[in-house]
């Protein structure tokens, strides 16, 4: 039974993926890879991944999957104001070698993964093992978190590091023009179902990131949860973005910031770098997470907010699905 | 209780199926939305009783009912604002 879930799960994003690949639609592509994320996440659920479950559904499908539209309204809102014709694709036949060197080199990392599967070494120490081993000395419960926290939180900090780096540069590209106007998409409905189910996205972010000690959460996907509210009241013509700017700068960099100085701050005691006390790296931890989930929050938002506004008023309509 | 949650499950999985049927089927936008809002709304509404007597403890069922509610809400106003967006189009282009 569970065979066949899995066995349809995996044929079912097969079909997603080449649909993603083989639309003529823009739009209809961006639909398939939203629905691509979401069964992905389902497949990290049966694979006992709920973490990863959570990033994807929160990034992969949801915040990309609003960025993913609002370039293509800004495409195809740009061509229309061109040339006033559709968007299509069909335009330049690809040369023959374009063609043949992605199907040479996809065959060569098929056959390497092939043989990378077939001839796997033997670990020489168990991974699970070795984590579950010193998980009392990293402060928190969940393996995931302490894995991300403590024990690599070098990966951690780099990742913050490129999303704050991402942000900065999309910051840099923005045009400067006029500020979009406020409200323009000022819809009776939206702005009632904002106001009522922003504060409870707030409150699952804040429980997910909490929850992360010691089950499935944390920093990322509650940043992801507090976009996709920022996100929300932003379509629905709530005209945040605007309303502290030098705060916010400080804000996207804060995660960062503090992360960096704790890591570098626990060299006074004569300890290497990122290694937290043991009496307080719970706390630390904690700390950490909370103000990397209000980075990332405030980062994946902005990387929604800071794109220059359509010609057209069309993305406030479609963003909106994917907020469940 | 068992015979009764197999029953509401399948007739949940019913609406789901003869939802995403009009979804493909019907040829106008808003036939389209009144298809597959079955789907979500009595079809999931089915699924979550029928799956409420297999929670382990009371939040767990208060969860799946809250799914419930903020699928319908989620739903219903995605649903409207499509129509909404569709008519704007239409009026402008008469």
């Amino acid at each position: 039974m569970n065979l066949a879930f899995d066995v349809l799960l995996g044929i079912a994003l097969l079909l997603c993926a080449a649909g993603v690949f083989y639309s003529r639609d823009l739009f209809r592509a961006v639909v398939m890879f939203i629905a691509f994320g979401l069964l992905l996440a389902l497949v990290w659920v049966r694979l006992d991944a709920p973490d990863l479950a959570l990033a994807e559904a929160a990034i992969g499908a949801g915040l990309t999957g609003v960025l993913m539209i609002d370039a293509v309204a800004h495409l195809s809102a740009k061509n229309a104001h061109h040339q006033g014709a559709q968007f299509d694709q069909t335009g330049a036949r690809p040369q023959l070698w374009s063609r043949i060197l992605p199907v040479f080199s996809a065959v060569i990392i098929f056959i390497l993964l092939l043989g990378a599967i077939w001839w796997r070494p033997d670990a020489p120490v168990s991974l699970p093992d070795l984590v579950a081993e010193s998980l009392p000395e990293s402060g928190v419960e969940h393996p995931i978190t302490a894995v991300l926290l403590n024990f690599r939180s070098y990966d951690t900090l780099l990742e913050i590091a490129v999303l704050l780096v991402a942000v900065v540069v999309a910051m840099a590209l923005k045009p400067d023009t006029s500020e979009p106007e406020a409200g323009n998409s000022k819809d009776p409905i939206l702005h009632g179902l904002s106001a009522r189910l922003v504060p409870p996205m707030l409150v699952v972010g804040v429980y997910i990131l909490w929850a992360g000690s010691y089950m499935p959460g944390g920093a990322f996907q509650g940043g992801a949860i507090l976009a996709a509210a920022l996100v929300f009241l932003k379509l629905a013509g709530f005209g945040i973005e605007r309303l502290a700017d030098s705060l916010l700068r400080i804000g996207l960099a804060l995660g960062f910031i503090v992360f960096l100085t704790v890591a570098t701050s626990v060299m006074i005691g004569g300890r290497p770098f990122l290694t937290y006390p043991e009496s307080v790296a719970g706390e630390l931890i904690f700390f950490i997470e909370a103000m990397l989930t209000f980075s990332i929050g405030l980062i994946l938002f902005s990387l929604f907010s800071q794109a220059p506004p359509p010609v057209a008023p069309t993305s406030s309509l479609q963003g909106e699905q994917d907020e469940r | 209780m068992m015979y009764l949650q197999i029953a509401l499950i399948c007739l949940g999985c019913f609406f789901f199926i003869v939802g995403t049927l009009g979804l493909l089927r019907f040829n106008d936008a808003y036939s389209r939305i009144h298809a597959i809002t079955k789907a979500d709304n009595l079809g999931l509404g089915l699924l979550v009783l029928g799956l409420l007597p297999s929670a382990v403890n009371a939040f767990q069922g208060i969860k799946l009912l809250l799914i419930w509610l903020l699928v319908l809400v989620a739903s219903a106003t995605a649903s409207y604002l499509i129509a909404h967006y569709l008519k704007q189009q239409q009026e402008g282009d008469v």
